[in-house]
């Protein structure tokens, strides 16, 4: 874990510390058993943390002893993360390809010595709400402004965006269309080297429009970021593979919402 | 009867003995009853839906009742068989003299096999809006927003129409907006859309929609639309119309007042104006025609 970013903090009570990751700035204040949390957010502005706002939000928390020391952690989103592939894209029969998002990752506040009492979670950035589905059934999701990329730079790694690599196969005699992918990011454990945070690979395999389609997690460090070491561990208990609706297919939502 | 021609033989023990169990019965059965029937509801509300939790309930507070009804008549020493006949020809009497009741009985299993609404879902019937509390025997008791009660009769729910505001996990926004004539649509479009954006409770998908309704008579009528869950609904119904309002101020984008322009008409010159000083002379329009 980066020893800048994802770090912990000794706190001195009654005094408001401040820490950035990323566009978010969060403000910690140690009072007896309580922990007092609010947060800023600036996407212009890099590097230095904001300075309190006049009216700041608090939220606060007692908790069952004196914590002084506070531990920040990246964990992935609560609710599916829908991709957008930029364009229709189509997938040949027997064909594979892998594609890189980036995610941006909730801040998960906790005591450092009880990582069980979760103090507060508060995302890096705020994700706009989208709808994976139909009119009368679906998931409510995340909506990654980002498109799903084929190269990674290093230029592109982020201390507080998860990468996420995806191995799209179609396994069917068809020909696979779609424009958007959703991602179970709550299936998925967070793994960090230098300053970057790389979530585990998924394997998303296409068996054609009569069968479900199956997203396979990994559950290792990926080839990419060999030697990256464990900081947060799924949301939902990991299934080896599951069958769900994956692929927003170019026919979905002919139904006119009017 | 049995039980009262022993008491004047004077078993008296026996039969105290017996009042005694009837007594244990009761006091012991029915708030056991109550009590059991209170934690099933809040187990099956739970684990499931606040929906079945009610009907589970229900269904074990009557069974539980029709056992304890049976068991002390039987400890009182009545026969079952001959009950249940005169029962049989009560219930034909009874059925007969309260039509109404029966067919909310009955239509309250219709109501509840159908499923058209459950408990918690905001319905909105004749249009008394408010969220279904309970799906009763003869009929449905609702919460409405102002906090009134409502009982709407079982047979009233099946008969009339009503709509399921919550049947469905996402809903759409409608804004009615209107414009002036002089504004530059594509403009006013891309101002709105990304209002809508903007919000983080507006779904990306399904994607918000401009619709062109009419050329008014005062303006340009706009239907924008945007999705979002249900919720959000009246996050996002005052998010857009106070960010619309917002951005149109600081865009200058005029929401006119309903105005009426005269003029001749294009073959004709206009009507003459004629601006007159505080010093001038003014005739009205009576002194003039004299």
């Amino acid at each position: 874990m980066s020893s800048k970013t994802w770090s912990e903090i000794t706190l001195t009570e009654g005094e408001v510390h401040r820490h950035r990751i990323g566009p978010l700035t969060i403000f910690l204040r140690k009072l007896l058993n309580e922990i007092w949390v609010a947060s800023s957010r600036d996407e212009k502005r890099k590097g230095e943390p904001d300075n309190l706002p006049d009216k700041p939000e608090w939220v606060r928390m007692a908790l069952p002893g004196e914590f002084r020391v506070i531990r920040l952690a990246p964990v992935l989103p609560d609710r599916p993360v829908v991709i957008d592939t930029e364009h229709a894209y189509r997938f040949m029969s027997q064909t594979r390809t892998k594609v890189y998002s980036r995610i941006p990752a909730f801040v998960r506040i906790t005591p450092a010595s009880r990582e069980d009492l979760i103090i507060a979670e508060i995302p890096s950035v705020v994700l706009s709400e989208t709808w994976f589905g139909i009119f009368t059934e679906g998931e409510l999701s995340y909506s990654l402004s980002s498109t799903a990329r084929r190269i990674l730079t290093d230029d592109l790694l982020e201390p507080y965006l998860v990468v996420c690599p995806m191995e799209i196969r179609n396994n069917s005699s068809d020909e696979l269309k779609f424009e958007k992918v959703c991602l179970r990011a709550d299936r998925l454990s967070i793994y960090a080297k230098d300053n970057a945070l790389w979530a585990d690979e998924t394997v998303i395999t296409y068996n054609g429009m009569d069968s479900e389609t199956h997203m396979e997690m990994k559950g290792v460090v990926p080839g990419e970021a060999a030697g990256a070491s464990l900081v947060s561990r799924p949301r939902s208990p990991v299934k080896r593979s599951m069958g769900l609706k994956t692929f927003k297919l170019l026919r979905d939502f002919h139904i006119p919402g009017f | 009867m049995d039980f009262f021609s022993t008491l004047q033989e004077g078993q008296v023990s026996e039969e105290l003995l017996q009042l005694v169990r009837v007594l244990i019965v009761i006091v012991i059965g029915l708030p056991l009853l109550v009590i059991l029937r209170r934690t099933l509801s809040r187990y099956v509300a739970k684990h499931y839906s606040p929906h079945y939790g009610m009907l589970s309930g229900k269904i074990f507070f009557y069974i539980g009742v029709t056992i304890l009804v049976v068991t002390v008549f039987h400890e009182l020493g009545f026969s079952l068989t001959p009950l249940l006949g005169a029962a049989g020809i009560l219930g034909i009497a009874i059925g007969f003299a309260s039509q109404t009741t029966i067919s909310n009985v009955i239509s309250g299993f219709f109501l509840i096999a159908e499923k058209s609404f459950v408990v918690g879902d905001v319905i909105n019937v004749q249009g008394n809006v408010g969220v279904v509390y309970s799906i009763d025997t003869l009929s449905v008791k609702i919460r409405m927003f102002d906090n009134r009660f409502l009982r709407v009769p079982n047979e009233t729910m099946i008969k009339s129409e009503f709509i399921n505001i919550t049947r469905f996990p996402i809903r759409r926004v409608d804004c009615n907006i209107s414009v002036a004539y002089k504004e530059d649509l594509k403009r006013v479009s891309e101002v709105l859309f990304d209002v809508a954006e903007k919000l983080p409770y507006s779904l990306q998908e399904p994607p918000p929609l401009l619709i062109f309704d009419k050329f008014g008579s005062s303006s340009i009528d706009i239907l924008f639309v945007a999705w979002t869950a249900k919720e959000n609904f009246l996050k996002l119904r005052n998010g857009l119309n106070m960010g619309i309002k917002e951005r149109f101020d600081k865009e200058g984008i005029e929401i006119p007042f309903p105005h009426v322009s005269v003029y001749a008409g294009s073959a004709s010159n206009p009507l003459p104006v004629d601006l007159l000083s505080s010093e001038k002379k003014v005739f009205s329009a009576s002194k003039n025609i004299e």
